[in-house]
């Protein structure tokens, strides 16, 4: 069986993947792929939640949908703090040229422990 | 299972008053034109095939028919009937909204409360002293306006000092009533006497 | 893009279907690029949550809503926070109505006020909407030994 070429990862993609390490270290969020499990970005096999990343012409624009827990800080705060983020991660790892805009959507607001399902 | 005869008496109730609202909403309609036009009354009974009672009904309604003056009173009347039948079929239809005990208000919000919620809860506590055997309670806000009355029917156990049942089934119930803006009036009622037992 | 806290709203927010608050970032912090939106849900959720923070508030909604709610929430479409809670958001404020279940023994205004200074400060914190008005409606009040069965009546004769 011939072996599986690996090809370079898409600037989208590595935009994907930043995205969610700098959503998983932020204490008290997470992300959502939403209800039909639409906000997501394809990695090879796997999928990463609650990351679209759109081409606008030269540039690629994220949008990061994400659950906050309770009682979260100001979410214009948070949603500051993770734009914020990833544009750091992105000029670190060369791809601020590509990064456009940084849409934060938050829709809901858990308990610890609580998993409901985000309409 | 009384609670269930009864959901299903109101139930029957409503659909009855729909289908009479409806009747004659249809009647009054097909009132508008005389003979066999498209709008009359011997228009319907076919629709609904019912031609010998339009046969046997229909002599007597033509004779109804109204000519000259007479017709416009009953032109209006038909369109009152009309009237009528869609105000029925509204009070029948549209769900009815629990009136508010209004308790206060500010310009950061209003404070009620649901009437029977503020009943029921007055009613537990008037019935706490022991010669207390029911208590009734009638809540009745007022319109618009904060505050309200209730009034608390007690019924006891015979006793010689009924003033002292009444004081404590009040003094239980008052702090609630105070705190819910309502005027308190309480009466007492004996239960009819026992036949059976002695 | 937009200097300033000017506050847009959009009837189709890119990320949910919902109407939905959106915020043009003006953190001096970080860059100006891109749209903060919160869902109607979350503010639904924040004054439902505020709300049972307060001491003296058994529970949100009533027992009818309570019943449908558990029907809803096993088939995954209700969520038990935002039951008794009930928003109107705009682009900048936030109306908020409330059915609450009171605990007998606690001042029924005094619990009002709480609750209505709670979600005030929740809201307006959380979200940044400044909150006009909160409604409360006392559905029922929750007497201790409500939820304890009662033992059956003894016979009245011999």
């Amino acid at each position: 069986m011939p072996e599986r070429v690996q090809r370079p990862a898409s600037g989208r993609v590595l935009l994907a993947r930043l995205a969610e390490q700098v959503i998983a270290a932020q204490d008290a969020v997470s992300t959502t792929a939403g209800r039909d499990g639409r906000w997501v970005t394809a990695d090879g096999d796997r999928l990463i939640d609650g990351v679209v990343v759109a081409a606008t012409g030269r540039r690629l624009d994220v949008e990061l949908h994400v659950v906050a827990e309770w009682p979260p800080e100001p979410l214009q705060q948070l949603a500051a703090r993770l734009r914020g983020g990833l544009e750091r991660s992105a000029s670190n790892s060369g791809l601020s040229d590509q990064l456009g805009d940084v849409d934060v959507a938050i829709h809901d607001v858990r308990e610890r422990g609580d998993t409901g399902a985000v309409r | 299972m009384v609670l269930v005869l009864r959901a299903l008496a109101t139930l029957i109730g409503l659909l009855l008053l729909v289908v009479l609202a409806a009747a004659g909403l249809a009647a009054a309609i097909f009132s508008l034109q005389a003979g066999d036009g498209t709008l009359s009354l011997s228009q319907l009974a076919s629709l609904l095939s019912l031609d010998d009672v339009r046969d046997s009904v229909g002599g007597w309604l033509t004779g109804l028919e109204a000519g000259g003056p007479v017709a416009v009173v009953a032109a209006l009347s038909g369109a009152g009937a009309v009237l009528l039948g869609l105000g029925l079929l509204i009070g029948a239809l549209v769900p009815r909204r629990e009136r508010l005990l209004i308790i206060e208000r500010s310009p950061q919000g209003a404070l009620s409360a649901k009437r029977r919620a503020a009943a029921s809860a007055l009613q537990d506590l008037a019935q706490q002293p022991r010669v207390v055997l029911a208590a009734k309670v009638r809540v009745r806000p007022r319109r618009r306006r904060i505050g309200g009355r209730a009034r608390v029917t007690l019924v006891h156990a015979q006793t010689p000092e009924p003033g002292r049942v009444l004081a404590a089934a009040r003094g239980a119930s008052e702090p609630l009533a105070e705190q819910l803006s309502l005027r308190l009036r309480t009466r007492r009622r004996e239960p009819r006497r026992a036949r059976r037992v002695s | 893009m937009a200097d300033g806290s000017s506050i847009t709203k959009e009837s189709a927010a890119p990320a949910s279907s919902s109407t939905a608050v959106t915020h043009r970032n003006s953190e001096p912090l970080s860059s100006e690029k891109g749209q903060t939106t919160i869902t109607d849900g979350v503010v639904t959720k924040v004054a439902g949550l505020a709300a049972r923070e307060v001491p003296g508030v058994y529970e949100l909604g009533g027992s009818t809503a309570r019943a449908i709610g558990n029907v809803t929430q096993k088939v995954g479409l209700g969520d038990a926070r935002t039951q008794g809670v009930s928003v109107e958001v705009g682009q900048r404020e936030a109306a908020v109505d409330l059915t609450v279940i009171i605990e007998y023994g606690e001042s029924i205004p005094q619990v009002a006020e709480a609750v209505r200074n709670q979600v005030i400060k929740r809201v307006e914190g959380i979200t940044g909407l400044s909150v006009t008005e909160v409604n409360i409606t006392v559905n029922d009040l929750y007497f201790p030994g409500d939820d304890v069965e009662q033992p059956p009546a003894p016979p009245r004769v011999a």
